[in-house]
């Protein structure tokens, strides 16, 4: 086990190299001057300043030798400095860091409970109505976009019956109504694999043989269908992450929720590329090792996957 | 000799034979009937494109004309769905956003179904070093989230509808060369490959002839099953400002318009996201179903 875990984090360094290189030639590829790009709505400065300060962040070296100062930057944990802020990149996105986790948890957790408990229902019922309305529900849930839930759940909830408050995130309150918007989609999501899982789980042999002990339904469905439907939404569940960390983008700056996907938006919107680069590579390499972590838990689960 | 065959015998035999000769599309088409939900989804979705087709000429007012005179006017009879902070008719700009929507969905699923075929055919059947570089640059792509990818494609080229379909475009290219690939290996292993190769067939007919006729269906239910998402996918970047600009009446960038307005003026915010719902309910509902009809081997 502990060389697959080694190996797979060795088999994510070339990965992640090629993120790097994706992320640092991101910023080749912006149309126009750095450093002019540096001074939009300020004074631009003098021509001298201009080359002094292409000189100092190494702007005038062959490209190849760039890349290699911006990686032994990124090594030593510097990502660069905001246009905007001028304050150092990695900072700013660590500050930000627990609001998205918070915000991005809330909503894997909503999607879990939901999702897993309509599909089960769902497959518990197939083919009556109650299946059939659940599986509309959720075939709806994956057609509304995120943002258009989060204002509708705003205008109903926040501003119409005043229950939770439309912006911040310093109570739980304020966390309620991004969450359950970012929750919802997945929740669509998972119930309708929830369901297909589970139904195969269930027209396999072993059931047959816990209903022929004469073990209740409740029993054969949640003792053996679902421990064994449960194994793939796992994995599932780990792709979600980097989904639900990207719809957090939009969500967070709907609700003008303090986290790390808001400040990509305004960086976007402000033409700020070092923190948008700083964010996209963050945001890839999360998504990297959650996805390894994943693999890695699914073994726990699964016994009959052999490592090698 | 003769077997003597009686009436019911004989209308077994017709009724077995009816059942073999039926060609691709009658099976298509039985399958289709039974399923309330995808012909519920064909409807919408042909609701969608006509409402795309004549909308802009069944309009009542222009989509751009400003009559501050009638700003901020809520649904009535009138302005059906109310007017907009320019006073502009939202019935007039929700019919004429359809276009734009419905044309960031094909256009960006087409441009990630052409790249996606194509390189992961060659990809696929040649194999080799050039499989393995385009492997890594795939699995370098799939590190990056899909909307979080667009997101970074558009900061760089810049906000604009055409940039958002490109963004989108490309970033379904990994997942669909990855599948295509997939495909394409499962194709060359099968004997009429193998046959088309002792016959002397070069490269280009193999590929043309036998690997991609036999290995498309799949990839098309799969692209159709993606339109839904990127017609949202496009609205989510027009709702933050990266794609269509105003005064497009996209509905992505009408809603967001509608978001500054939520508190007082509902109607901004609302009737496009309705339609815009009402859309991918649509295009989900027909691509489920023709996942189920044409190709059972797509999952989830």
């Amino acid at each position: 086990m502990l060389r697959y875990v080694a190996y797979r984090l060795l088999a994510a360094i070339p990965v992640l190299i090629g993120v790097s290189f994706v992320v640092f030639f991101m910023l080749r590829l912006v149309p126009g001057d750095p450093i002019r790009l540096m001074f939009v709505n300020q004074p631009q400065p003098s021509a001298e300043r201009v080359e002094e300060m292409r000189h100092q962040l190494g702007l005038d070296l062959p490209v190849w030798r760039q890349y290699l100062r911006y990686m032994g930057n990124l090594l030593q944990g510097d990502l660069g400095y905001s246009y905007r802020s001028r304050l150092p990149v990695g900072p700013e996105i660590i500050k930000r860091l627990p609001n998205t986790i918070k915000l991005a948890s809330a909503g894997l957790a909503i999607a879990v409970v939901i999702g897993l408990f309509a599909g089960i229902i769902s497959a518990a019922f197939r083919g009556r109505w109650l299946d059939r309305g659940l599986m509309l529900f959720t075939v709806l849930g994956i057609s509304v976009p995120g943002f258009w839930l989060g204002m509708m759940i705003m205008l109903i909830f926040g501003v119409q019956l005043r229950w939770f408050p439309v912006s911040g995130a310093d109570t739980w309150q304020q966390l309620v109504m991004p969450a359950f918007t970012l929750g919802i989609g997945a929740a669509a999501v998972l119930a309708r694999l929830t369901r297909a899982n589970l139904l195969e789980a269930m027209s396999q042999e072993y059931i047959r043989t816990a209903r022929a002990k004469g073990l209740s339904n409740s029993s054969v469905i949640w003792r053996h269908g679902l421990r064994n439907a449960l194994i793939p939404i796992v994995t599932i569940i780990g792709l979600m992450i980097g989904g639900l960390l990207s719809g957090a983008f939009i969500i967070e700056s709907l609700f003008a929720y303090p986290g790390v996907g808001e400040l990509a938006v305004k960086s976007i919107q402000a033409r700020d590329f070092p923190m948008v680069q700083g964010v996209v590579l963050f945001v890839a390499t999360c998504y990297v090792l959650v996805n390894i972590v994943t693999d890695v838990i699914y073994g726990f689960l699964d016994p009959r996957i052999k490592y090698s | 000799m003769q077997i003597p065959l009686s009436s019911d015998v004989s209308t077994n035999v017709t009724l077995a034979n009816q059942r073999i000769i039926r060609t691709p599309f009658q099976v298509f088409r039985r399958r289709l009937r039974a399923s309330t939900m995808t012909l519920t989804g064909v409807a919408m979705v042909l609701a969608v494109i006509v409402l795309a087709i004549i909308g802009p000429y069944v309009a009542p007012e222009d989509p751009n004309e400003m009559n501050l005179g009638n700003r901020f006017m809520a649904p009535g009879r009138e302005h059906w769905f109310g007017t907009d902070d320019f006073g502009r008719d939202m019935l007039s700009r929700v019919l004429h956003g359809g276009r734009e929507s419905l044309m960031v969905g094909i256009i960006s699923i087409a441009i990630a179904l052409v790249i996606g075929v194509v390189v992961g055919l060659v990809s696929g059947y040649f194999g080799g070093w050039f499989d393995m570089v385009v492997q890594r640059c795939i699995e370098v792509m799939l590190a990056f989230p899909d909307l979080l990818l667009a997101m970074a494609i558009v900061s760089i080229l810049g906000p604009s509808l055409r940039n958002v379909m490109i963004a989108i475009g490309i970033g379904g290219v990994p997942g669909n060369a990855r599948f295509m690939r997939g495909l394409v290996l499962a194709q060359r292993e099968r004997e009429f490959v193998d046959a088309a190769i002792v016959s002397g067939a070069g490269h280009g007919r193999i590929i043309f002839r036998y690997i991609l006729p036999n290995s498309i269906s799949p990839m098309i239910v799969l692209t159709f099953m993606g339109v839904a998402g990127a017609i949202l996918a496009g609205s989510a970047l027009s709702f933050i400002g990266m794609g269509a600009q105003p005064p497009s009446p996209e509905w992505g960038a009408m809603l967001n318009q509608g978001r500054q307005y939520l508190r007082t003026e509902w109607w901004i915010g609302t009737f496009p996201g309705i339609v815009l719902v009402f859309t991918a309910l649509g295009f989900n509902l027909l691509g489920d179903g023709l996942r189920d009809v044409l190709d059972p081997s797509v999952g989830n």
